[in-house]
C-alpha cells in the first residue's frame, strides 16, 4: 500500500473526527415511588442546566371515582396566574376545555378509586426552557386513562395539554396533585429528567 | 395528610403533615372537583335517564314536541316511523 494512499486515509479519518456530533441526553434527576398516600409530591431544588425537564408519572387518586385530573403548579405559586388548554380524545368524539387564570395548570387524566385496580395509565408533560428568566412557561402533556373495567369503548380516552405560567422567573419546583382526591394513593411513580 | 417534598439538591425526601391552611385549601379543592365530576356526570345521562327525567321536569309542551320526534314520555320510546 503506498504512502500518499495512506496519508490520505488518515486525512479523512482526522476529518470525520473533528466534525461535530449531534449529542442529545436525557438524565434521571430524581425518581419516586410513594410509600404512602400523599396530597401532593413535589420535586425542589431543581438543577437549572438542562435544556428541558421531562416529567413522566404514574399515579393514582384517592378520589371516589373513575378517575380524576392531575394538577401541576410552578415554585409553589397557588396564584390566578395560570392558563391552559385541553384536547380530549374518545371513540364517541372530542372534547376542549379552556381555563385562563386559573390557580393551576390541568395536566392530564388519572385512574381513581373506581376504576380496575391495576390501570396506573401514564401521564408525560415537558418544560422547555424552564430555567431561563426571559420568558414565561408552557408545558405541553400527553396523557391517557381507562375508565372503570373498561367494558366500552368509551372508557379510553386520551388526554393533551398545554399550559401556561403567567412567569418569567425559572422553575425551581414543580408540584403535582390531584383535583379531587384528596391523594394519590401508595404505589405511585414519578420520575423528573433533564433533557440536556 | 400529608405531602411529599423530594429536595434534589440535597438528595432527601420528606413526608410532610399538610398545614391548616393547606389542609384548608385542599378541602376546598376536593369540595370543588366533586362538584365538577357531578356536573359532568349529569352531561352523560343516558337516554333513558334523561326521558326519566323530563317525565317529571318537562311542560307539556316540551312533552308534545318529544312526542313529534317519537320520544314518548311517559317512559316508552316509540318505534321511529318510516
Amino acid at each position: 500500500m503506498n504512502i500518499d494512499f495512506m496519508r490520505k486515509v488518515n486525512e479523512l479519518d482526522y476529518r470525520l473526527d473533528s466534525q461535530p456530533k449531534p449529542e442529545i441526553s436525557l438524565v434521571l434527576i430524581s425518581e419516586s415511588v410513594l410509600a404512602g398516600a400523599v396530597a401532593s409530591v413535589t420535586f425542589s431544588s431543581i438543577p437549572q442546566n438542562f435544556k428541558s425537564l421531562i416529567l413522566q408519572f404514574q399515579l393514582r387518586s384517592s378520589a371516589t371515582a373513575e378517575v380524576d385530573i392531575n394538577l401541576v403548579r410552578f415554585n409553589a405559586d397557588t396564584g390566578a396566574n395560570y392558563d391552559h388548554i385541553s384536547v380530549q380524545f374518545q371513540s364517541v368524539g372530542t372534547s376542549i376545555a379552556v381555563s385562563r387564570a386559573a390557580t393551576s395548570i390541568r395536566a392530564g387524566i388519572c385512574e381513581a378509586a373506581n376504576s380496575r385496580a391495576s390501570n396506573w395509565s401514564p401521564t408525560a408533560i415537558i418544560i422547555p426552557g424552564y430555567s431561563k428568566a426571559d420568558r414565561e412557561k408552557w408545558l405541553q402533556q400527553f396523557s391517557s386513562a381507562a375508565f372503570g373495567n373498561v367494558s366500552a369503548d368509551t372508557d379510553l380516552l386520551i388526554w393533551l395539554n398545554a399550559g401556561r405560567w403567567r412567569s418569567a422567573n425559572a422553575i425551581t419546583s414543580i408540584t403535582v396533585l390531584p383535583n379531587t382526591g384528596p391523594n394519590y394513593v401508595a404505589d405511585g411513580i414519578l420520575q423528573l429528567y433533564g433533557l440536556a | 395528610m400529608q405531602k411529599l417534598t423530594i429536595d434534589i439538591q440535597a438528595n432527601k425526601k420528606e413526608y410532610v403533615d399538610l398545614t391548616q391552611k393547606e389542609e384548608a385549601e385542599r378541602l376546598g379543592q376536593t369540595n370543588a372537583g366533586l362538584q365538577e365530576a357531578a356536573a359532568q356526570k349529569e352531561k352523560e345521562l343516558t337516554r333513558e335517564q334523561a326521558i326519566e327525567r323530563l317525565k317529571v321536569s318537562a311542560s307539556q309542551e316540551v312533552k308534545d314536541l318529544l312526542a313529534v320526534l317519537g320520544i314518548d314520555t311517559t317512559g316508552e320510546i316509540k318505534k321511529a316511523a318510516d
